[in-house]
């Protein structure tokens, strides 16, 4: 059995790389690749792992993610609307919905948090939108996606923060990835970690994610400049020092290897 | 069960979604899971895969020159790779009479030998002195002919590192030259750049991947300025190369600096107050809406 198990990490470590946006085409690819008997079982587990690692957005606003995995059953639970939900990969939907009741406290800024949350998301994210608040004993979870599916345009992709609040510290992993295809594939990922002093109320709560994820942004802007300016540029020049295109044939031999022509900058 | 073309073109799509930064490793992968059901099909699949997939180019070094070389599909024999410079394969192939490394014709091998030093100086003028470039050449035709005038193909490659290996870039043109007519032959040239880019040391930014574009035009081999044959293909084949390049330069420049940047800010996560552009989104509406009398 030594070579199935190699076969489960091997379709495990292709689905890790997956855009988080495009996996139903994943899917589609790999079960028309590999032989039927063996590929649904393990495509469905890499799945799950994905999904529990990196978050989903399902039904349009029902978040998965292992910190929010029912300890009691194979659902996912959803504090806000006290519902808990299975996962249809293939549709993106959250099923076979039912209430239940949560053992955890929740912290008295909660409700107010989660109404804040949803004018934040409509304010910055243009959109998909999607986001919860997670209770546990240990701390609170907050994740928030701001997703893009425009595949007519041939690209995805997806703004993801995780937060943990615990004794007057926000705590997050900001995490972007984005996905363009048009004739090739090009590839964008960044991520942060950061943390900041916050007193427990929602307003509060609120203005340092915000502060937080714009900081972010503008200094990616600036990533983008310094990798345009000092790495791209310095790869190849749009034309030679020379300013003209070469002439090739025999006046090829004009040019001489590491002149001083071609030295000077 | 799907058939060999589906199979094919499910690998293919599959690799142009994954990380591109992890498209050697993907690739490898594929090809492990491919090859498990062990058919003589799945040996054919892998081939293509491997000869069909662009990733980042190896190194050899030619001993007989001491120059450093790129590695490809198209100089490969077994774990072998042909130098541009010497003609040799590193490490060496055992000559067998029934199954010889493929070398290009002696008058194919001459061409090879002016590209690459045209190349060569190519590489120093737009890499800036630094980078390795590669060319070779294979005949298209079956008896190996000894003219050019049946037509060839080739792959031009470059490779280049920044100083600071914060910037990665490949360059890979494959080409193939038609005979059209006695005096023009039809190029078609399929370029593809694979870049890499991310400074670990100022961000954990990373862009990553490769975009491919193809050219194909109808080229004089006017021999009228006491031109050879042999002159003409290398004039022809430097200006559509460097053209193709050039214009991949800037698709790069485009799609990793402008789409990729607006991507971020105006569909996921805008910047600055998104209230003013909502604002002015519903006064349109509001005016489209008058404007059709509701």
């Amino acid at each position: 059995m030594a070579q199935s198990v190699s076969l489960d990490s091997i379709i495990q470590s292709l689905v890790e790389s997956s855009p988080p946006g495009e996996l139903s085409e994943i899917v589609e690819d790999l079960s028309s690749v590999l032989p039927e008997e063996t590929s649904s079982s393990i495509i469905t587990q890499a799945l799950e792992n994905y999904i529990d690692k990196n978050c989903g957005i399902f039904s349009s606003s029902y978040i998965a993610s292992e910190y929010n995995k029912s300890p009691h059953s194979t659902k996912y639970a959803d504090f806000i609307g006290k519902k808990l939900f299975n996962i249809d990969l293939q549709r993106q939907a959250a099923i076979d919905l039912e209430e239940f009741t949560p053992d955890v406290d929740y912290p008295e800024y909660y409700h107010e948090l989660v109404s804040k949350l949803k004018e934040y998301g409509d304010k910055q994210y243009p959109s998909k939108f999607a986001f919860t608040v997670i209770p546990s004993p240990d701390d609170v979870k907050i994740i928030v996606i701001g997703q893009r599916l425009n595949k007519e345009n041939f690209y995805t992709g997806q703004w993801k923060s995780v937060y943990s609040l615990k004794e007057k510290v926000l705590e997050g992993t900001i995490k972007i990835d984005i996905h363009y295809f048009e004739e090739g594939n090009v590839r964008l990922t960044y991520e942060d970690k950061v943390t900041n002093d916050v007193t427990m109320d929602a307003r509060s709560i609120i203005n340092t994610i915000n502060t937080t994820e714009n900081n972010i942004a503008v200094k990616i802007v600036e990533n983008f400049n310094d990798l345009n300016q000092r790495s791209f540029k310095n790869l190849r020049r749009l034309l030679p020092v020379t300013r003209s295109k070469i002439n090739w044939g025999k006046a090829i031999g004009n040019y001489k290897l590491g002149s001083d022509v071609v030295n000077k900058k | 069960m799907s058939s060999y073309e589906d199979k094919l073109e499910s690998c293919l799509d599959l690799l142009r979604r994954l990380d591109p930064q992890k498209i050697t490793d993907n690739l490898n992968d594929l090809c492990t899971v491919i090859q498990n059901e062990g058919s003589q099909e799945s040996e054919e699949l892998t081939g293509d895969l491997l000869s069909t997939v662009d990733t980042p180019l190896q190194i050899s070094k030619c001993s007989d020159s001491g120059k450093e070389y790129l590695c490809c599909d198209y100089n490969r024999d077994g774990d072998s790779y042909r130098s541009p410079w010497s003609n040799k394969y590193f490490p060496p192939v055992l000559d067998s009479e029934d199954a010889p490394p493929p070398y290009p014709s002696a008058v194919l091998r001459e061409l090879e030998v002016k590209a690459n030093e045209s190349f060569e100086i190519y590489r120093d003028l737009y890499y800036e002195g630094a980078g390795i470039s590669s060319v070779y050449l294979w005949d298209t035709e079956e008896d190996e002919s000894t003219s050019l005038e049946n037509g060839f193909a080739g792959v031009v490659l470059l490779k280049k590192e920044t100083e600071d290996r914060t910037g990665k870039w490949d360059s890979i043109h494959v080409f193939e030259v038609i005979p059209e007519s006695s005096s023009t032959a039809i190029y078609k040239i399929t370029s593809s750049v694979i870049l890499d880019l991310s400074n670990s040391k100022v961000s954990s930014l990373s862009l990553s991947g490769n975009l491919t574009r193809q050219i194909e035009s109808s080229q004089s081999l006017n021999l009228d300025n006491a031109l050879n044959l042999e002159t003409a293909h290398l004039i022809n084949l430097g200006t559509i190369v460097e053209k193709s390049e050039y214009n991949l330069r800037n698709v790069l420049q485009e799609v990793y600096f402008d789409k990729l940047k607006d991507i971020m800010i105006k569909d996921l996560r805008s910047v600055g107050d998104l209230s003013a552009k909502t604002i002015e989104n519903q006064r349109q509406s509001e005016l489209v809406k008058g404007l059709q009398g509701n």
